[in-house]
């Protein structure tokens, strides 16, 4: 599997950032959105292969509990493990923190993301009626839970 | 339940995940740091202070690491006693430390006083403080944790404008 480099998100980054967040989503994040992001002090995270930006994530941290807001993958390298690789490394953070739980929202439509996300051991915890928006009026948000109590070894297959 | 390692080998092929209890029993910095205080090794240089009604279990201490990591603050900055170490709060400078004290109940018994100016309330030796749900009722009552969060980020504020 190739090896992701990691590094932390900077303004200056913002640009190129926006541009995987807009060729991935149909309702991308503004780039206001990172800045703010940044600003708060959320924890803010590149990946790179081969010196090319190919993914980011952003977390915030809310006393024991993380927050992934963010989690993109650029279009041409997704399918490949990477997202997979990218949450692991969240799921790292989440550890190193000692955190009790990793939440995140994600459109009742994207069923790929739903599928990676319980195949790394989360669960649907409510669903958000109306929480995106959507071509035709809004979408369903659902939230998605991952307790870390549990979690001290993952599987060889997980980190 | 227990698997052998052929179980374990053969969920592996099938690439599920196995998953077992965190071992969080190990010591972290702060319950080293709890016994070294109870040996009388209290350190009055660090910026941050934590007074607690009794020593914290494994799991509170897990949650006030992750409480602190949020704000960026690692465990070694902070001093944690409990109320029986009461007497060491005049060894800390208010120039120094900012105190966070866990427990309504607990902050009742230390008398503190409301701030001329600050939005925060002084222990009896002047050290600028702060009250928050003690992390028993954290755990038993997650719903607590919105005003914990208010008063963490409140502490790093506190913090900020009288050093920085």
């Amino acid at each position: 599997m190739t090896e992701l480099s990691i590094s932390q998100m900077q303004l200056a980054d913002i640009d190129k950032v926006w541009q995987i967040e807009k060729q991935s989503n149909r309702f991308p994040w503004t780039k206001g959105n990172f800045e703010d992001c940044l600003k708060s002090g959320y924890r803010t995270f590149l990946y790179s292969v081969n010196h090319e930006l190919i993914g980011f994530s952003v977390v915030q941290l809310v006393l024991d509990e993380i927050h992934l807001l963010n989690i993109c993958v650029k279009p041409d390298y997704q399918g490949q493990g990477f997202g997979r690789q990218i949450l692991n490394h969240v799921l790292e953070i989440a550890l190193g923190q000692t955190a009790a739980i990793v939440v995140l929202e994600v459109r009742i439509s994207n069923f790929r993301a739903q599928q990676l996300y319980l195949s790394m051991g989360f669960n649907e915890m409510s669903v958000r009626r109306g929480y995106y928006p959507a071509e035709q009026g809004r979408e369903d948000g659902v939230l998605m839970g991952l307790e870390l109590g549990m979690l001290s070894q993952l599987g060889q297959n997980l980190l | 339940m227990k698997l052998s390692p052929e179980q374990y080998f053969a969920l592996d092929l099938m690439g599920i995940p196995v998953w077992v209890s965190r071992q969080d029993e190990r010591l972290t910095p702060a319950e080293s740091q709890n016994e070294a205080e109870h040996n009388g090794h209290i350190d009055y240089s660090k910026p941050w202070l934590v007074i607690t009604e009794e020593l914290l279990t494994a799991a509170e201490n897990r949650l006030l690491n992750a409480i602190f990591s949020s704000i960026d603050i690692k465990l070694d900055d902070v001093m944690v006693i409990t109320q029986q170490q009461i007497k060491a709060l005049d060894g800390f400078s208010a120039d120094k430390t900012i105190a966070l004290v866990l427990g309504e109940t607990l902050s009742q018994k230390l008398n503190m006083r409301s701030h001329a100016a600050l939005p925060c309330k002084q222990l009896e030796n002047c050290l600028l403080a702060l009250v928050s749900p003690s992390l028993k009722q954290l755990l038993n009552q997650p719903q607590n944790k919105v005003k914990m969060w208010q008063t963490i980020l409140q502490l790093r504020n506190l913090k900020a404008p009288q050093f920085d």
